[in-house]
């Protein structure tokens, strides 16, 4: 019994130099993400200069005026989105044309009276409520010879992240 | 009797303990670059002075040199981190040249977030590796699902890339995610 174990011991102790030798290491990575909500834009309402006549001039509606429209903006709260748009140049019936200037301004909080003026392209941070606003006002010119008609036109905004 | 569980204990000890036995393997903990090449040169000088009967020359080493950070997800939208992007998780292998070694992964099925997760995927060309420190040269790309044999190259060293998929449910919670991916490196030499 003494002799078997002993040959067994031997035989186990030369494994390590002629069996099939292995080393092996291994490491972590981390995979991370941060997840934050998507946007989202809402407008109150259409901007609407009403009835103007012929050879009034200039028409203008202010962004804190009750006829401006209120953009609101919802995302991750304190993210920084981007905002870009376009504006008609002109607002159109038929063949027909009116000069069109919008007037845009925006804050972190639904303050039109602190809001500043917003270019395209511009960044504009969401508040701690995941919120933002852009005011949308604008001007026409009503010439004398301006045809008559209902002029219409598209205010396209954008927003992401 | 007393002798008899003497060479019992002996034999039992030459099974588990024995250096470089076919049950033994060796872990080894994260290395920087200096460190590594400190503990290569120290490695090279114990076989040299042939002080050690271990079999030094199998031994591999696994780094982490960047995480798979998949940055900003936007709940609703599926992202994509390929293995060439920066973002994608980076690995070097060390192990004697000529050696072959056997690659497998770990991946995670989830990302979680406290009580919150979401899924991850991997696919078959979601993984890479080179011999080259750049996912765009020389790479060959294989499915981390599977294990890989690999030859190492004259250099002593590979590096290994892998991406992943998130798809994000529009209703997942805002926060950050997180799970781990494990590599594992065996040299395999008869």
């Amino acid at each position: 019994m003494k002799r078997i174990l002993f040959a067994l011991a031997l035989v186990f102790a030369a494994v390590p130099f002629f069996a099939f030798a292995q080393n092996s290491a291994s490491e972590n990575a981390l995979v991370s993400a941060r997840v934050i909500s998507s946007l989202s834009i809402a407008k109150n309402k259409d901007l609407d200069f009403g009835k103007v006549a012929q050879g009034v001039g200039a028409v203008a509606i202010a962004p804190d005026n009750t006829k401006a429209v209120k953009f609101t903006i919802t995302g991750e709260p304190s993210e920084t989105i981007k905002v870009t748009f376009t504006s008609p140049a002109n607002l159109a019936s038929g063949s027909n044309t009116l000069p069109f200037t919008s007037n845009v301004k925006a804050n972190t909080a639904d303050v039109v009276a602190s809001s500043s003026a917003l270019t395209s392209g511009s960044n504009l941070d969401l508040g701690s409520d995941g919120k933002a606003y852009v005011y949308l006002g604008g001007s026409i010119n009503v010439g004398a010879t301006q045809a008559r008609g209902n002029y219409t036109g598209t205010f396209a905004i954008n927003v992401e992240y | 009797m007393k002798t008899q569980l003497l060479f019992s204990a002996w034999t039992l000890f030459c099974l588990l303990l024995a250096p470089g036995n076919i049950f033994a393997q060796q872990t080894t903990p994260t290395l920087t670059p200096t460190q590594l090449v400190q503990q290569n040169l120290v490695q090279q000088n114990l076989t040299q002075q042939n002080i050690a009967q271990q079999n030094l020359s199998s031994i591999v080493r696994v780094q982490c040199l960047s995480e798979l950070a998949c940055g900003v997800v936007i709940v609703g939208v599926p992202k994509e981190i390929r293995f060439r992007d920066a973002a994608a998780a980076r690995f070097r292998i060390v192990a004697p040249p000529a050696s072959e070694i056997l690659l497998s992964l770990a991946l995670p099925t989830r990302l979680l977030c406290s009580n919150a997760d979401t899924p991850i995927q991997f696919n078959a060309a979601s993984a890479a590796w080179s011999e080259r420190d750049s996912p765009t040269l020389g790479v060959t790309t294989f499915n981390p699902m599977l294990p890989q044999r690999i030859r190492i190259p004259a250099s002593g060293m590979i590096f290994l890339w892998i991406g992943c998929s998130l798809t994000p449910a529009r209703t997942l919670r805002s926060g950050r995610y997180t799970a781990l991916v494990r590599l594992d490196a065996t040299t395999l030499i008869r």
